[in-house]
């Protein structure tokens, strides 16, 4: 039972993770107008490991191609933990969640060296257990499992403040001088939930709760202000994985119709989209303009390549490659580096589970 | 006791070339028909009280673990899980009896023995493959291996009552005092109650490496506390035959470490478990043709699991289990001439699971195993084939309903001693079985998959036994070596999507080893003995399932391929004493064969003495052990730490 309990756990944590690419106010230098269009950009990529088997890691690979699978164990002479969730750049650092682990790592993104880790206590003094980030000003916004959003001064690294969202928070977007929250309510079955929190981001204060289709875990936002919420429903029926649309000035929500997503990553107000139907044996890329509301591409892979368990989609800012992760259970992950049009480039193995990408385009 | 004698006296007689009972008198071996471990067709391995005793094993997975080709899956320390898996065929294909009748969990499909106390238990063996004594419920056939723990039968010889009064005391907070009574009701019945209580707390310290970090830490919430019960009553008819019913019951609280999660010491879980059974049975050997036995029993199990965590909104989790099963057999041995006998068995059990989770279906399992088996045996010779026939049906009360599951499983064996002057015997086998899904797998919220198909697995096997004399200077010595090659299809494994994971049929292992096992008595002088006992499997457990997987032909997880252990003990008028030592290899803790997953090899020392004091009628015991002598830190199972260094010290009272 106990087992069993562990993998519907895992499954529940485990494998969530979500590609985030930090706001627009970075402060990269501007890329080489040039790039050599044969190489790869050097990036990070969060391998969240397999569940109490503390091996969530970072590969690091290079301009050259040459892998580092566990960077932060290398520069650090400890392990990143277990089950990393989700990794952002913002400035100059990285700020990777641990789930299991319940530890926040801030890193030095110029070389993965760990300047603090963080740990976030609730009121009883029990470690809340952190999901996903969303950065904004020099705060970092992080939800946590146990119904809150922390936010995290960049400089002095501590926690300023706390909200209570909705239960077990999960995917974390901003847009509107507002936080926007998706609230699986996960760990309370039967209780179900239909809720996004919206939080203000001046007063930090919690402003509304807007109702979406069921099991809403991820969330997203254009430069227009528009949300985006991916809702799991039960996994199975036709309401599974479907994408609704929060409208900017009026919050209303409208389902995106044809389109259906596991995850997705926004890039230049474009959408990313994977989506497994994993029985069906059908794995979908779309490719999604947000601001027109037209699907571009219902494959974004072209020649043919077949990722049967995609995990992470990341968009190099410098060449405009596409990069898959692909977990393999609980082997090594790979990532699949495509170009702009979708042909394979080429590909590079990480530890478990690879997800999250940080491209380092200023190195 | 007539017909019960004349029936022990003849497995005596047909096993008089195995000299492995010169350690015992001549008396137990009338009263204690055990099998032959060289003359079996298929590999039996046992340590019975005496063996307990010499070399101070005082948990069943401690017994179990001297086996050769046995993994014990180990979660550290008192409370934590133990199975036992069979030649890397895994623990749910391995069947436990407790006198006889199967215990089962129909929700997980697997045993643990860490709730058995060795305090009670007379005999433990473990066969693999089909055994030879055809005169068996159905179930016992229905395992690729069974694990048989026999408990004590009170035998009286001057006074008219027996009683034990133990205490063992040891660290981490480990008391448990333990009282056996037996006593004779008249000519035909007599009567033994057990009970024992027992706690730890099992805080052990333990290293933690990560990376170049080295962490001083300990254990927690793995605290235990558990009440054992057990009375049995004897009835003996003589040509009536023998009746013997069993009440069982056992409870325990304990705390659920969980593995070690770095950076996260928090601990939450904690388990209550509930069980009680009865069971029956009935044996009357009619005459040298015909003979019968019948069982019955009832078992309850209770469990509740509490997760007190703020990831819930209430800020716990509190999940109970109730399963009930109903279990009937009967069996018929008929004998026709001496060498050849035929037997019948027939077992029907209906398993019943009610949780307290949303969705839970309420399913009921119909199960009827029927068995035909025959016998051919000489001296020199034996051969045995058996059919089983399975036939399962279940209801739920809400989703799917599987389809019914009917199945023929095979089983042959042969051994046959080559010369006549020699006891050195060629052994061959061969089964096909199967291990159901369990309810686990088939209905747990959202993983379960109503759709699954049984796991199979074929298991040959093919071994030399040799034991005699072999030369002045020892008692006895006895040598096997058998090689085996397992094949497990459709195997049942939960596969990941992003979200859910569903459990399903998608596994195919192959599984190549060697076992050698080695015992040995030589008598050092007048009244010292030495006794050496050596086990050594290799393995090659590979998973073949998918060709373009990381792991296609790598090792399966938890499966060593070298394993090993050395017993030694020093009988003598003074102290005993006994020296152990297990040695296990490098391992994987996930599928992939890479350095991220390697678990170095092992190697566990324990050393035990014990004394006994006779007085007049009674007896005073006391031992002392020290486990793991070389405080080294290793894990059987990754991040469940076993403890270091450690002691245990008895005291007995016998009467």
């Amino acid at each position: 039972m106990k087992k069993n309990k562990f993998l519907f756990l895992s499954a529940l944590c485990a494998m969530m993770a979500m590609f985030f690419v930090a706001c627009d106010n970075d402060d990269d230098p501007t890329p080489d107008p040039t790039p050599d269009p044969e190489k790869t950009t050097a990036f990070y990529v969060l391998d969240g490991g397999s569940f109490g088997n503390n091996n969530a890691a970072i590969s690091y690979v290079n301009g050259e191609g040459e892998v580092t699978n566990d960077i932060f164990k290398d520069l650090n002479g400890r392990n990143l933990g277990d089950m990393g969730q989700n990794m952002i750049r913002y400035g100059s650092k990285l700020y990777v969640s641990v789930y299991g682990s319940k530890t926040v790592e801030i890193l030095n993104a110029a070389d993965a060296k760990s300047l603090k880790q963080l740990k976030l206590l609730d009121e009883q003094g029990n470690e809340r257990a952190p999901r996903m980030f969303a950065a904004h000003g020099d705060k970092v916004y992080l939800t946590t499992y146990d119904g809150y959003v922390a936010k995290i001064d960049t400089a002095s690294m501590t926690v300023d403040a706390y909200v209570q969202v909705g239960p077990n928070p999960d995917g974390i977007t901003i847009a509107n001088g507002r936080i926007y929250t998706a609230d699986t309510d996960g760990m309370n079955w039967p209780s179900q939930s239909t809720s996004v929190s919206v939080v203000d981001i001046n007063t930090f204060k919690m402003e509304k709760t807007l109702t979406v289709s069921l099991n809403p875990n991820y969330i997203y936002s254009d430069s227009d202000g528009d949300v985006y919420v991916i809702c799991m429903s039960d996994y199975s029926d036709d309401k599974s994985y479907i994408i609704q649309r929060i409208d900017a000035k009026t919050d209303e929500v409208t389902t995106i119709e044809g389109v259906k997503a596991y995850k997705m990553t926004v890039y230049d107000d474009i959408a990313y989209i994977m989506f497994n139907d994993y029985y069906a044996g059908a794995v979908k890329f779309y490719k999604y303009d947000l601001k027109n509301e037209k699907l571009l591409s219902d494959n974004f892979i072209t020649d043919g390549t077949v990722i049967d368990s995609p995990n992470g989609i990341g968009i190099d800012p410098l060449r405009g490659d596409i990069y898959v992760a692909k977990s393999n259970k609980t082997n090594n992950g790979d990532v699949y580096v495509f170009t702009a049009e979708g042909k394979l480039k080429t590909q590079f193995e990480t530890a478990p589970y690879p997800s999250d990408f940080v491209f380092m385009v200023d190195k | 006791m007539g017909a019960w004698l004349l029936f022990a006296v003849a497995v005596y007689a047909q096993q008089v070339d195995t000299v492995s009972y010169h350690q015992l008198s001549e008396v137990e071996v009338v009263e204690k028909a055990r099998p032959s471990v060289t003359r079996e067709a298929t590999p039996v391995q046992l340590i019975d009280r005496k063996g307990i005793e010499r070399l101070g094993v005082q948990e069943l997975s401690e017994a179990v673990k001297r086996f050769s080709g046995v993994t014990v899956q180990d979660y550290g320390g008192i409370g934590g899980l133990k199975t036992v898996s069979v030649r890397s065929l895994g623990a749910k294909h391995t069947a436990v009896s407790y006198d006889g009748v199967t215990i089962t969990d129909a929700q997980s499909g697997q045993v643990d023995i860490s709730r058995f106390s060795l305090d009670n238990v007379e005999m433990v063996s473990l066969s693999i493959g089909q055994a030879d004594n055809i005169f068996q419920t159905a179930r016992i056939y229905a395992s690729a291996g069974a694990l048989s723990i026999k408990t004590s039968k009170p035998e009286f010889t001057t006074l008219p009552f027996h009683l034990r009064a133990q205490v063992k005391a040891g660290s981490f907070g480990l008391v448990n005092p333990s009282l056996r009574y037996e006593q004779k009701l008249g000519e035909k019945w007599s009567a033994s109650l057990y009970g024992d209580w027992q706690r730890a707390d099992g805080n052990y310290p333990f290293t933690l490496i990560n990376g170049k970090l080295e962490d001083k830490k300990k254990r927690y919430n793995s605290d235990i506390e558990t009440w054992r019960t057990e009375l049995n009553l004897y009835g003996d008819f003589g040509k009536g035959g023998r009746l013997r019913l069993k009440g069982y019951y056992f409870d325990s609280e304990r705390g659920l470490p969980g593995s070690v999660i770095l950076y996260n010491d928090y601990s939450g879980e904690r388990l209550w478990d509930k069980n009680g059974f009865a069971q029956a049975h009935y044996e009357n050997r009619v005459n040298e043709l015909f003979a019968f036995q019948a069982q019955l029993k009832y078992n309850y199990a209770w469990m509740r699991h509490l997760e007190v965590d703020n990831k819930y909104e209430s800020g716990r989790q509190d999940d109970r289990y109730t399963q009930n099963e109903y279990y009937g057999s009967a069996s018929a041995l008929y004998t026709p001439w001496e060498c050849v006998s035929f037997s019948l068995a027939q077992d029907f059990y209906v398993n019943t699971l009610d949780n307290t989770l949303p969705e839970c279906p309420f399913p009921t399992r119909y199960t009827s195993l029927t068995v035909l088996a025959g016998q051919y045996k000489t001296s020199r010779f034996t051969a045995t084939a058996s059919l089983l026939g399975t036939f399962m049906t279940e209801k739920v009360e809400t989703g799917d309903t599987p389809a019914d599951r009917k199945r023929l499983s095979p089983a042959v064996s042969a051994s046959w001693r080559i010369l006549p002057e020699q006891n050195l015997r060629i052994r061959a086998s061969y089964k096909d079985i199967f291990r159901v899904p369990t309810f686990n797998d088939m209905y747990y919220l959202r993983i379960g998959n109503t759709g699954l198909k049984p796991e199979r697995a074929t298991q040959y096997n093919l071994g030399l036994t040799w034991s005699g004399k072999s030369a002045s200077f020892v008692n006895y010595l006895s040598v096997s070596t058998d090689g085996y090659y397992n094949r497990i299809r459709d195997k049942i494994v939960a596969m990941p999507t992003m979200f859910i994971w569903k459990m399903m049929n998608m596994g195919e292992v192959s599984i190549a080893g060697i076992d050698a096992n080695i015992s040995t008595e030589i008598p050092v002088c007048n009244k010292v003995d030495v006794v050496l006992q050596g086990t050594y499997t290799w393995q090659k457990a590979i998973d073949i399932t998918d060709e373009s997987a990381k792991n296609y032909r790598h090792q399966i997880p938890y499966t060593p391929k070298h394993s090993g252990t050395v017993a030694l003990s020093i009988e003598n008028p003074w102290v005993n004493l006994s020296y152990n030592l297990t040695a296990v290899g490098d391992r994987y803790s996930l599928p992939q064969n890479i350095e991220a997953n390697l678990i170095k090899s092992y190697v566990e020392q324990g050393i035990s003495v014990n004394r006994e004091f006779k007085f007049n009628k009674c007896k005073l015991r006391l031992q002392g052990e020290i486990i793991n002598l070389g405080n080294i830190n290793y894990d059987v199972i990754q991040y469940y730490p076993m403890p270091g260094r450690s002691y245990r010290a008895m005291v007995a009272f016998i009467l």
